[in-house]
This record gives structure tokens, sequence and C-alpha cells, in this order.
């Protein structure tokens, strides 16, 4: 019944970026913990993660706990990362949670990359 | 519950994950004709999403077999859910972990009840009729 999650990474100039797509629930464990892009970046990279939101549209709690242990993973390899298409709702949920402690949410890509390029 | 309550959605589901998402539906297709705030139908989807995902997984331990029971009432302008599960239930501990606690467990799990006591007016947590029952109340807006 959940919509299949995947991640897909794109290299940017100054980040890497993941588009997830599908339900953020417990079955995104394996797509998102057990292909980490931190090994792949070489340590002379820059080390900014931009998380694409606008294809996720369901988020329960076991995701969120799944999130956080990608982010705290992220954040241990020296990675910054931030956050774009999070929902008003979502957004609301993330800080409730303490998830922003782990990652900025921004409008949009641009603004992130904005951010990052400052 | 004092006031008289009119029953206005039913939902019976197995303990599968993603069955959760029947019932979101359901009460977003009532919600909407009831001209509900749109902010808060997003927190009652959440609360309710938890509250399935929390009687599927601990009250009947994820057993196909067995159902998760959700009402839907009205009165006024409060809505009432009432979600049974027919295990163990899943009750709340006495004193629980903080969010910083929470945030930095090696499995940061058990959002769920937060969420739930976040974005609903008011949860009880009961036992009725030999079944598990989380009651929610929002008051409309």
């Amino acid at each position: 019944m959940d919509s299949t999650f995947v991640v897909v990474y794109r290299s940017l100039e100054s980040a890497v970026a993941a588009d997830l797509r599908g339900d953020l629930t417990k079955q995104a464990e394996a797509a998102l913990l057990e292909n980490e892009p931190w090994a792949r970046i070489p340590a002379s990279e820059p080390r900014f993660l931009i998380l694409n939101f606008n294809e996720v549209p369901y988020i329960n709690s076991a995701g969120i706990a799944i999130l956080i242990r990608f982010l705290r993973a992220g954040r241990m390899a020296g990675f910054q990362s931030f956050a774009y298409g999070v929902t008003p709702h979502y957004q609301k949920l993330f800080r409730m949670v303490g998830l922003t402690e782990f990652m900025m949410i921004y409008p949009d890509e641009y603004s992130v990359l904005q951010r990052i390029e400052s | 519950m004092g006031a008289s309550y009119e029953v206005i959605g039913r939902w019976v589901i197995n303990s599968e994950y993603g069955q959760e998402r029947t019932v979101r539906s359901g009460v977003n297709e009532i919600l909407s004709k009831f001209n509900a705030d749109p902010q808060q139908v997003e927190d009652i989807l959440t609360t309710v999403s938890e509250a399935c995902l929390n009687a599927m997984e601990h009250g009947n331990c994820l057993d196909k077999n067995r159902k998760v029971s959700v009402v839907l009432m009205s009165a006024g302008n409060d809505l009432v859910f009432q979600v049974l599960d027919e295990g163990g239930g899943c009750v709340p501990p006495a004193v629980p972990a903080t969010k910083e606690a929470k945030l930095m467990a090696d499995n940061p799990r058990g959002w769920g009840m937060y969420l739930m006591s976040a974005l609903a007016d008011r949860v009880n947590y009961r036992w009725e009729l030999g079944k598990f029952c989380v009651e929610i109340h929002f008051n409309r807006k």
C-alpha cells in the first residue's frame, strides 16, 4: 500500500542533492540508510547535502526516526544538511521533534545553493 | 463523554504497515465536508495515522489477523477518534523520554505518542470491552 521510497543522488558543483520520492515510512529504511552518500564523496569535495522533499507525500513517525539516523550519520561524516520542498505541516513536525537541529529548511534548491555559496 | 455524540465514520483495518492510509483517506474525505481548517486537518490526519500505527505495531504486534478499529464521532465542535486494538495496547510510559533523549538515542523512535499529544487537544488511554482504546479529541477550529 505504501508508495515505494527511492533516493536519487545528484552531484552539484557545491553539494550533493538527494531527490526523495515516495512515502517516508519504515519501508524507506533500506533506501536511505543502506546507500548513504558519505563514503562515496572524497573528503576534498564539498560536504553539503540537499534533500528534496517535493515528491514525498506522506511522512510518519517511523520515517522521521529514519531521517534522524540518516542526518546524524551525515553530521558524523562532516556533512551539513539542508532541505527544501517540505510542506508547512511537515516543517512543523520536523521542528517539533528537533530535526531542524540537523537540517535547515529552505523554500527551494536555489535558495539553499545561495546559502551554501555565500 | 457527556454530550450526545454522532458516529460519522468507522474503519476496520488489518495490522499491516500502510493500512493506516485507508483511515487517513477516509477521515480526509469526511473532514472535507465539514469545511475544516486545512492546518487542523493535517494535524488530525497525522494524529490518527500515528494512533493507528501504534495500535498495529505495539497493540496488535503486526499480527495481520488482529484488527484495528477506528470510530470518528462528532458533537458540536468536538471531534473524537477512538482507535482500538485487539492486543495489549500501547500505554504511554509514566515518565516519557525527553525530546533530547529521543533525538540522541541509538534508535530514535517513539515519536508517535509525542506527536499525538502535541497535535491533539486531548488524548486518553483506557481499556474498553476487552480492547485497548486511544481516544483523541479535537476542538474544531
